[in-house]
């Protein structure tokens, strides 16, 4: 891991993740199995976010 | 029964192998010889890390502007707005926090921490709350997501200090409301370490706990280590440096680690490295010693802004060797945020780099002193204000007292000496009593009480000086 390609393939890929997740969290509202740990999911991957963030910074 | 999931079987072993290898010692997908837990977070160029750092701070204050009550009225006060902050020189245009504003707000709705609080009430997960030593306590609302920071924040330092998923890591601490050690517990499974909750345990039976199960890492304050040791000597006849597996030692909520003499009297009782870390609840794990122990404490400023104020100026230090009080803003916690807050602790910029190679910036000796005078006893803050309550309080002592910490082998003891206006022996041994009790609830510290006649203690013509910190000698 290291190049700019896999770092922005990486980037892309936590997005995704943040992006299913969300829409499995809105939509479990009914659900507290999903929903709780979609919540959980979420938090962790906005860490992952945090971790990255500083390579959209030139 | 219809197939709705597709091809997604979880009754088959593949789905339990995806993340666990089959051979059991083939450990985990990820290679533990890399040096930092965020490669590139940790060797920013300081251009960079100060570009990453604007933008957190103007997000953080635009989140607390927008969402708490408290800090929109505090930066209204002088008719400042986020936009306002344009570059890091804005940033001490920012009016700072101290503890005794939180205090004020909280204990009000939305029940208990009042309008700082900047999430609904329903996210919050995790309650802590500081010692209360220094006054009232303050609660510290988090949610997962500011969880998750805290043991990031603590995996950030454990990795730095040589911790890895190979290590057996055992914690002699009593958890409680308090933040202490709790993030240390949570970084250390992030990590992959094998985690060992020493909570209830007496002194005698985690010892041999990491005797028998090999535990190789533990935190504790510097204090405990030491008496630790000590116990293992004396009671068990175990010399820890060759009878138990220890390698490493993460210690917290005493300066001990960061002064040398200590650090090098840990590391011989446990034949262990020793690291000191840095934090508070209202603030997070905002500093650490790496594996190569610069004789400081890296800031962690990817995620926190860190100022140093001039004591008697205000002004902004930013070059070495200058001491100033810490100013600082935890850049991505969201429940509570933490802006501008003053920590009262006295420290100074290293003029060296560190040979990990992290640009972190370091804090020459770490955490030197605290501006009020308040300091700690055994892990705990004591405030002189908070004893002289106490003593004041009760009419059968007079004004005279004094305040002498000392050490008796390597565990703390605090001897107050004070005037009795009674003179009866068990008037006297009521007193006591009563003195012994009320310091205890006030201070959550145990004193050796000694009375004197009236009119025996010095008198002090201009400033008194009660509070005598022997520990400190040489």
């Amino acid at each position: 891991m290291g190049t700019n390609e896999e770092l922005s393939k990486l980037f892309e890929n936590i997005q995704q993740i943040n992006e299913l997740t969300l829409e499995a969290y809105n939509s479990s509202s009914n659900f507290p199995a999903v929903n709780r740990n979609c919540k959980r999911i979420l938090a962790s991957v906005k860490m992952l976010m945090i971790n990255l963030e500083q390579l959209d910074i030139s | 029964m219809k197939k709705i999931f597709g091809d997604f079987e979880p009754s088959g072993l593949s789905f339990l192998e995806e993340t666990f290898p089959r051979n059991i010692r083939k450990g985990p997908h990820m290679d533990s010889n890399v040096p930092y837990w965020n490669p590139y977070i940790e060797t920013l160029p300081l251009e960079q890390m100060q570009k990453l750092q604007l933008r957190k701070f103007k997000r953080i204050l635009e989140w607390g502007f927008e969402r708490s009550k408290f800090h929109k009225s505090l930066y209204d006060s002088i008719g400042l707005e986020p936009g306002d902050i344009k570059t890091l020189d804005d940033v001490h245009l920012v009016p700072k926090v101290e503890k005794s504003m939180m205090r004020e707000i909280q204990r009000k709705e939305p029940f208990p921490y009042g309008d700082i609080l900047c999430v609904p009430l329903e996210e919050v997960t995790e309650f802590r709350q500081t010692s209360g030593t220094t006054g009232q306590p303050v609660y510290q609302p988090d949610t997962w997501q500011d969880w998750e920071w805290w043991s990031e924040c603590w995996a950030t330092l454990l990795w730095a200090q040589g911790y890895r998923p190979s290590d057996r890591v055992f914690i002699p601490f009593g958890y409680n409301v308090f933040v202490a050690f709790w993030a240390g517990h949570y970084a250390s499974e992030k990590i992959g370490c094998e985690t060992v909750p020493g909570g209830v345990l007496d002194t005698e039976a985690r010892i041999l706990k990491m005797k028998e199960i090999c535990a190789t890492a533990l935190m504790a304050t510097p204090t405990y280590v030491l008496g630790m040791a000590d116990t293992a000597k004396k009671r068990l006849g175990l010399d820890p440096a060759k009878d138990l597996s220890i390698t490493k030692i993460t210690c917290a909520g005493e300066p001990g680690a960061s002064v040398p003499a200590t650090k090098k009297r840990i590391e011989t009782a446990w034949g262990a490295k020793v690291f000191d870390h840095v934090g508070a609840t209202e603030i997070g794990a905002w500093g650490f010693e790496c594996a190569c122990q610069p004789g400081g404490l890296h800031i962690n400023e990817a995620m926190f802004l860190v100022e140093v104020e001039d004591i008697e100026t205000g002004e902004i230090i930013n070059e070495p060797g200058k001491k100033g009080k810490l100013i600082i803003t935890a850049l991505d916690r969201i429940a509570q945020p933490c802006i501008r807050f003053d920590a009262k602790d006295i420290v100074e910029y290293a003029d060296y780099q560190c040979d990990c190679g992290r640009t972190f910036r370091i804090l020459k000796g770490g955490v030197i002193g605290r501006a009020d005078d308040i300091t700690k006893v055994k892990g705990v803050l004591l405030a002189p204000s908070a004893i002289e309550d106490v003593v004041r309080s009760i009419p059968a002592l007079g004004n005279e007292y004094e305040v002498i910490v000392d050490k008796k082998g390597d565990i703390d003891e605090i001897f107050l000496r004070v005037e009795a206006l009674v003179t009866s022996g068990s008037d006297l041994k009521d007193l006591e009593s009563r003195l012994k009790t009320e310091l205890r609830l006030k201070t959550n510290l145990g004193y050796k009480i000694e009375l004197f006649p009236e009119g025996s203690l010095p008198r002090y013509e201009v400033k008194a000086k009660r509070f005598k910190d022997l520990r400190k000698k040489g």
